[in-house]
């Protein structure tokens, strides 16, 4: 099957059914099933999931399955026996493809993409700092999203900052859609997790976007949502910081693209640092905040 | 730098804060109180990031029970990455979980990834009170809580928690499965003595590391730890892990507080289900009288 994420064209052995389907193209990316082999070139990182050198990354998700990441350009996936397919999935539209992005050089944010009338809004966070959700409920409110979880930013020839469309899928917990009153009925991201894969084509946007503005997100002692702007340094060591997989970025070295992209955001985009409730799920009054900054 | 964690152990509210304060201006030996919100060099072992970010994937698409293997694992792994936070060349780790085993039969703190332990002990009639307030809850469901064979905090690791499911138990079990873990080296500390004769106490932690102990920077380093500098920074510029509810993180850190807040029923209820780990510590004297 072809697919395509990321503005890769991406050729799989493995079914993906999240993912959109392309007609008969020259792939980016090629996805196998079969063995993985050790690495054979010197191991420059590791974890305890997984071991690069410069070229691969290999890793091995107990219980789900081994994954060889191969120069940006092969994927190798050899699922453990009793694999519910779904959580080779999770993983590999995730860690396995920020492990890709980074081998291409492209910088790939911990964020959530939407876009507004004036280009592509980011919401950057950890795990568990409410982005989905707040990207879900600009959803709601008639916006279009370009990605979630991991959104790629590349420089253009042109010199343009250009958020490239990512998976047409969010991952919600049932609290949150529960806030969010959907009562859909949605798959299980892995067997018995509450976690859901919530199919957004209604509201993707295919094609690459101008990158507007960033805001980044934490969880806070405050009653109410506050925002402050970012400027100079602070921005570099944001991005920085929201970058994902960057230990794995760490080990790899940051590549020139990426380096490119950090100081033409820090150069050219706003950026936000939004302190909310770390109390709630409650992310209508952080959604208000932003929609008001973004109307100046 | 030597490899090997060494483990700030206790229950919640047993006084960790304080020893981390102790350790951050001992071993950093600034001119200046060290911030609060400083306290960067000793992680917190159950903070979601910091696992995260060792993994290199997110914990949110795993189970529980791989959650707790993976934790093991990335201990096992930071003991001795080169990447480790250090304080001093020490790598120090905060924990509130009890010392529990994995499914597998591992240890989710595994002993050939320690280098020590200081475990910090606390009158439980205390704690309850300053755990109630900390958790803004009741004297009576903190007494209750303290007394629960299987307690747990931040019980969901999804959704928006910045923590990760710890297993406490209850007070006096927390206590054992600590003081029961084989080759481990354990230092005990109780909170009332390091109240009673900071010098003292923070001696013994000082020779524990192996250190000489420089008495100038002992007293300076008590002083800046003290529970009114403490409090004071966090009335001027908040301190980022009081509880979701905003309530102090230092409150009164008295001992003996206990008897304004605390009834005979709920002293029954803890010496019932703690009396032998009390009477063991000093809590309780040879008659069952309570010496504090």
């Amino acid at each position: 099957m072809l697919y395509t994420a990321f503005g890769l064209i991406i050729a799989s052995e493995y079914e993906i059914p999240e993912l959109i389907t392309v007609q008969k193209r020259e792939p980016d990316v090629e996805i196998r099933v079969g063995t993985v082999p050790q690495l054979t070139d010197k191991v420059i990182g590791r974890s305890p999931i997984y071991e690069s050198s410069v070229r691969q990354v290999r890793y091995d998700i107990e219980n789900v399955a081994r994954f060889l990441v191969d120069d940006g350009k092969q994927i190798i996936i050899e699922p453990y026996p009793e694999a519910a397919s779904s959580s080779v999935r999770a993983f590999l539209l995730g860690t396995v493809f920020g492990a890709i992005l980074h081998q291409r050089g492209i910088l790939p944010l911990h964020a959530s993409a939407i876009v507004t009338d004036k280009g592509a809004v980011l919401f950057c966070g950890t795990s568990g700092a409410g982005k989905s959700t707040l990207a879900a409920s600009f959803r709601q409110r008639g916006y279009l999203m370009l990605a979630d979880d991991i959104v790629a930013t590349i420089k253009t020839a042109d010199n343009q900052l250009m958020t490239i469309p990512g998976f047409p899928h969010q991952r919600l917990w049932s609290d949150s859609l529960e806030y969010l009153q959907d009562a859909n009925e949605y798959p299980q991201v892995r067997p018995n997790l509450d976690k859901f894969v919530v199919p957004i084509h209604d509201a993707f946007v295919q094609t690459p976007t101008p990158l507007r503005a960033i805001f980044t997100l934490e969880r806070a002692n405050v009653e109410h949502a506050v925002a402050e702007p970012l400027t100079g340094l602070a921005k570099i060591n944001k991005l920085h910081f929201y970058t994902y997989s960057r230990m794995l970025q760490k080990q790899l070295g940051i590549s020139q693209a990426q380096v490119g992209v950090y100081f033409m955001i820090a150069a050219q985009i706003p950026m936000w640092q939004v302190k909310r409730s770390s109390y709630a799920l409650h992310v209508d009054g952080t959604a208000d905040l932003i929609e008001e900054i973004l109307s100046r | 730098m030597m490899d090997g964690i060494i483990w700030l152990a206790s229950y919640p509210k047993a006084g960790n804060t304080w020893l981390r304060a102790f350790l951050t201006n001992y071993l950093l030996n600034q001119s200046e109180p060290v911030s609060i919100n400083e306290f960067i060099q000793v992680p917190l072992a159950a903070t979601r990031d910091f696992i995260d970010d060792i993994l290199g994937t997110e914990l949110s698409d795993l189970h529980q029970a791989e959650i707790d293997r993976y934790r093991s694992l990335c201990y096992t792994y930071y003991a001795s990455s080169p990447q480790a936070l250090t304080l001093g060349g020490f790598r120090f780790v905060k924990a509130h979980d009890a010392y529990t085993r994995l499914f597998d039969g591992g240890y989710l703190f595994p002993p050939e990834a320690t280098r020590g332990v200081i475990y910090i002990v606390r009158n439980p009639l205390d704690l309850a009170v300053s755990y109630a307030h900390h958790f803004s809850t009741t004297v009576d469901q903190a007494v209750e809580d303290l007394c629960k064979p299987e307690l747990s905090m931040a019980t969901t690791s999804h959704g928006l928690a910045g923590q990760l499911r710890q297993r406490l138990l209850s007070w006096s079990a927390h206590f054992n499965t600590w003081n029961d873990a084989v080759r481990v080296s354990r230092l005990l500390l109780r909170y009332e003595d390091m109240k009673t004769d900071p010098t003292a106490a923070f001696e013994v932690v000082v020779r524990f590391l192996g250190l000489e102990v420089d008495q100038a920077r002992l007293q300076r380093a008590i002083s800046f730890s003290s529970f009114d500098v403490l409090k004071a920074q966090e009335s001027k510029q908040g301190f980022r892990e009081a509880s979701q509810q905003k309530n102090a993180f230092f409150r009164k850190g008295a001992v003996g507080g206990w008897r304004e807040h605390i009834t005979p029923a709920h002293v029954e209820q803890i010496i019932k289900h703690h009396g032998e780990v009390m009477r063991r510590l000093g809590y309780l004297d040879e008659a069952g009288n309570l010496t504090i």
